[in-house]
């Protein structure tokens, strides 16, 4: 006899909730950053949010459901609990990097002209930062 | 075979990690407002939300790093059976860990920082993503 249901029992839930708590801490407070990359302009922020939110399900929750077969047989107590620890503990470390390099795409795109069409300026200020922030969005 | 052992160090060093985390994250994240809004001057959303997604990423980053490390091993030949054993492993770990979660912490620390002197020098303007609407917007801790 094994462990493994015991293990599963407790890894699937501990997963879950994490991915589920940080996917919806990420959802309400990533909003502000698409919304001033899109400038303002709502419906597409949502739709963009919602999207992004499905897809961080998608890719987490089945990652995390898919690991579950390549598991060895647990035959011990302290086996159950490092096996879900470092399980745990890898997903969590990807989830870590993948936020910070969510965090530094967001400043990359903050920072380049990526998302915006430039927009004929009139006069000599057309330089300036205040004016290059006046550039059309390619969407709206 | 069982160990119980290792089941007690578990014990030990789960509510440790986990209560140390907490601890620092706790201190460190409701000190970060105070240059969040430094660096976001007047908007206070954008610096809740900053700080909020720099504090789910440290949890994520140590708490991950700490379950990582968590396995303590034993063999036929090489038993973990005493508390010995038990105290210098999870001193091992535990000031490991803790030496880990220093190192985060100031360079955290040095995040904040380097954002505020950015935002000075961006002179008297406000940060690029505090006025609205802009399409110009750095995040956090650059």
């Amino acid at each position: 006899m094994n462990y493994n249901v015991y293990a599963y029992l407790i890894y699937l839930p501990v997963i879950f909730w994490i991915t589920f708590r940080v996917g919806w801490l990420f959802y309400t407070h990533g909003e502000i950053y698409i919304l001033g990359l899109f400038q303002g302009n709502k419906q597409l922020t949502k739709a963009v949010n919602n999207t992004l939110l499905a897809g961080y399900y998608l890719v987490n929750l089945g990652y995390a459901t898919f690991t579950l077969s390549f598991w060895q047989p647990i035959e011990t107590v302290q086996e159950i609990i490092s096996t879900v620890a470092s399980n745990v503990g890898l997903i969590t470390l990807a989830l870590a990097l993948m936020h910070y390099f969510n965090l530094a795409a967001i400043a990359w795109l903050g920072k380049s002209q990526f998302l915006v069409r430039k927009t004929p300026t009139n006069g000599a200020d057309g330089l300036t930062s205040k004016t290059r922030n006046h550039g059309k969005l390619l969407h709206s | 075979m069982e160990n119980y052992f290792i089941v007690k160090a578990y014990a030990v060093y789960l509510p440790i990690v986990i209560g140390l985390t907490y601890y620092v994250a706790h201190t460190l994240f409701k000190n970060g407002k105070v240059f969040m809004f430094d660096i976001f001057k007047g908007r206070e959303d954008i610096a809740l939300a900053t700080n909020t997604l720099f504090k789910v990423g440290f949890y994520l980053l140590n708490l991950g790093f700490a379950l990582v490390i968590l396995e303590i091993t034993d063999s036929e030949y090489n038993r973990f059976d005493t508390y010995q054993e038990l105290i210098e492993t999870l001193s091992a770990k535990i000031g490991g860990f803790s030496i880990y979660l220093g190192i985060m912490l100031f360079m955290n620390l040095l995040l904040f920082f380097r954002g505020k002197k950015k935002a000075r020098e961006a002179g008297q303007a406000p940060h690029p993503i505090a006025v609205q609407p802009a399409p110009v917007n750095r995040p956090p801790g650059e």
